[in-house]
């Protein structure tokens, strides 16, 4: 189970709390991007909706 | 089959942004924790190793000046912790923002994905005015998600710069006390001539030009942080009530388009 400072990545429990803020900072980038590529499939299926 | 397909496609989707969405929030949290206490550790650190080598230069014990010393470092430890504390009430209050702006997103889309569903069913029933009239409501709830792309872009800026105001205020505010050491004297001589000078005048100069400056500096934050904790207050507000204002204003929109 995940908890408040742990999350999966690739399939591995990652503590967040043990790695630096250089290693965050590359966390949060990566999870934008995969944030940014999964809305616009959402955006690519709504507008077909629309 | 394909409007099951599509369905199943975009709640798979809708649940990948969720996860994202809780991922980011549990990093940029992290984050957050770990600059505060980075920085208040290393404020403290510094004050308390500027005060030791002044200490030395001008040949005081630092057992003498044990009260001091204490009360110094509680005192500015309560300083930082007050405006640590101000940030964290911001934070928590845009990511709460944040967290409803997203569920909501989440919402608007599934609506949509509804009135499509029920907009295609009235087209092959051949009943065109009411399908035309769902047709306008899909329009509204993509309407609805482009606006709260908007808020949620907003808030997350600044979630992000929520970290480093705070790193920024609390460097300009509470400088750096490393850099802020007296003179060092190197050579063999030199030392000795600090050496005879301390016993003449280290009390006194360490008083003067180390306390002194200590106590005031500390007086003198205690009078400001009320009017900073204050302002971070207030832009706390005005953040809040800037996102509502957002939020009933694309309400509004979608209201009117339906």
């Amino acid at each position: 189970m995940e908890n408040i400072d742990s999350i999966v990545l690739d399939g591995e429990f990652i503590n967040l709390n043990s790695l630096s803020i250089e290693d965050l900072n590359h966390v949060l980038k990566r999870l934008d991007d995969e944030k940014i590529e999964v809305k616009q499939e959402i955006d690519n299926l709504l507008e077909k909706l629309a | 089959m394909e409007e099951m397909e599509n369905n199943a496609i975009l709640m798979d989707k809708l649940t990948k942004l969720n996860k994202l969405e809780i991922k980011k929030s549990k990093v940029l949290a992290v984050i957050f924790q770990k600059t505060t206490e980075n920085m208040l550790d290393q404020k403290l650190q510094s004050l308390e190793s500027n005060f030791k080598e002044q200490a030395e230069f001008y040949g005081q014990k630092l057992e003498n000046y044990e009260d001091f010393y204490q009360n110094m470092i509680q005192k500015y430890k309560e300083q930082l912790l007050q405006m640590i504390s101000s940030y964290k009430e911001l934070y928590v209050n845009v990511y709460l923002e944040l967290q409803e702006a997203e569920c909501n997103q989440k919402i608007a889309i599934t609506n949509l994905k509804k009135c499509s569903d029920i907009k295609q069913k009235l087209m092959e029933q051949a009943n065109i005015n009411k399908a035309e009239e769902y047709h306008q409501k899909v329009k509204a709830c993509l309407q609805k998600k482009n606006n709260y792309d908007l808020i949620i872009n907003r808030c997350e800026k600044d979630l992000e710069n929520c970290v480093v105001h705070f790193e920024k205020q609390l460097n300009a505010l509470f400088g750096d006390k490393s850099t802020q050491i007296s003179l060092k004297e190197e050579g063999a001589i030199q030392k000795m001539f600090q050496k005879i000078r301390n016993l003449w005048s280290g009390k006194t100069k360490f008083n003067s030009y180390v306390v002194e400056p200590i106590n005031v500096e500390l007086d003198m934050m205690d009078s400001k942080l009320p009017d900073i904790v204050n302002e971070i207050g207030q832009k706390t507000l005005t953040f809040v009530a800037k996102i509502k204002q957002a939020k009933s204003e694309t309400n509004r929109i979608f209201e009117q388009m339906i």
